[in-house]
């Protein structure tokens, strides 16, 4: 199955722990992550390899629900994590310092499903859609984290 | 394995109108047979993504003159008030969308 690849950068004016400590506790990301509804079981309560959690998206209409495990958290550089139901994804935000500032990197590795491709749009349109989402949730993080 | 479900399990709320200018207000409508706890849906949201608030019956204001969300219950219906102020338009919008996701879908486990 190929494998797609989304990458977002931005610089946040906030000190890099303020920015990985928003980021890691999974059920904040529903205030940042579009059409993310619903995040709950989360186990256990802190951010920590092997921390799983459910989670509901809304997609138009639809309700799609599956499982993540966070796979790493190193404070306040790393916090990654994989959807470990439905189609394979690795998330991965790496903070850099910049100054006061920090330096957010989001990169998000999936499967390309075919079926999903052959049925609602081409490769390319089907990349375009997650990078424009890899997008989104920066700005989103961005402007939470300042304003 | 994802699971698709064409019914969203949460509580039915709509928004009914919308007004943007310097502060952002909605207003909103939930139909239930049993008022949940607003104040900790909407309270713990806000803790959630730092946002201090004081909590009080039927409304909670937000620190700072950020605004303030009220409810008004009635047999069948809640009609709920939102206002943001003090925030980019951008953060408005997310917070507003942040508090109308936890209207729908906080704390359901405890129904």
């Amino acid at each position: 199955m190929p494998i797609g690849k989304a990458t977002q950068s931005a610089t946040i004016s906030a000190p890099p722990q303020k920015v990985y400590d928003f980021i890691a506790e999974a059920t904040r990301a529903t205030s940042f992550i579009p059409g993310l509804s619903r995040i709950h079981n989360v186990q256990p309560a802190t951010a920590q390899p092997g921390q799983t959690w459910e989670y509901e998206f809304d997609w138009f209409g639809l309700v799609v629900s599956g499982k993540s495990k966070c796979t790493r958290s190193e404070r306040p550089k790393v916090y990654e994590f994989q959807t470990i139901t439905g189609n394979p994804s690795t998330w991965t935000y790496k903070i850099e310092s910049s100054g006061v500032n920090a330096h957010l990197t989001l990169e998000v590795h999936y499967e390309i499903p075919g079926n999903v491709v052959a049925r609602f749009a081409s490769q390319p349109v089907f990349e375009k859609m997650n990078q424009d989402r890899a997008r989104e949730i920066v700005s989103n993080l961005k402007t939470m984290l300042e304003s | 394995m994802i699971r698709l479900r064409f019914l969203h399990p949460g509580r039915h709320v709509w928004r009914l109108w919308r007004q943007r200018g310097a502060a952002v207000e909605e207003r909103w409508i939930s139909l239930r047979r049993v008022p949940p706890n607003w104040e900790r849906i909407f309270s713990s949201t806000l803790d959630l993504i730092w946002l201090p608030n004081t909590p009080q019956p039927g409304r909670i204001k937000l620190s700072d003159q950020r605004g303030f969300i009220t409810w008004h219950e009635s047999r069948l219906v809640t009609r709920i008030t939102v206002r943001l102020a003090g925030f980019s338009a951008a953060k408005q919008s997310l917070v507003a969308t942040t508090l109308l996701k936890a209207a729908r879908f906080h704390l359901l486990e405890e129904e």
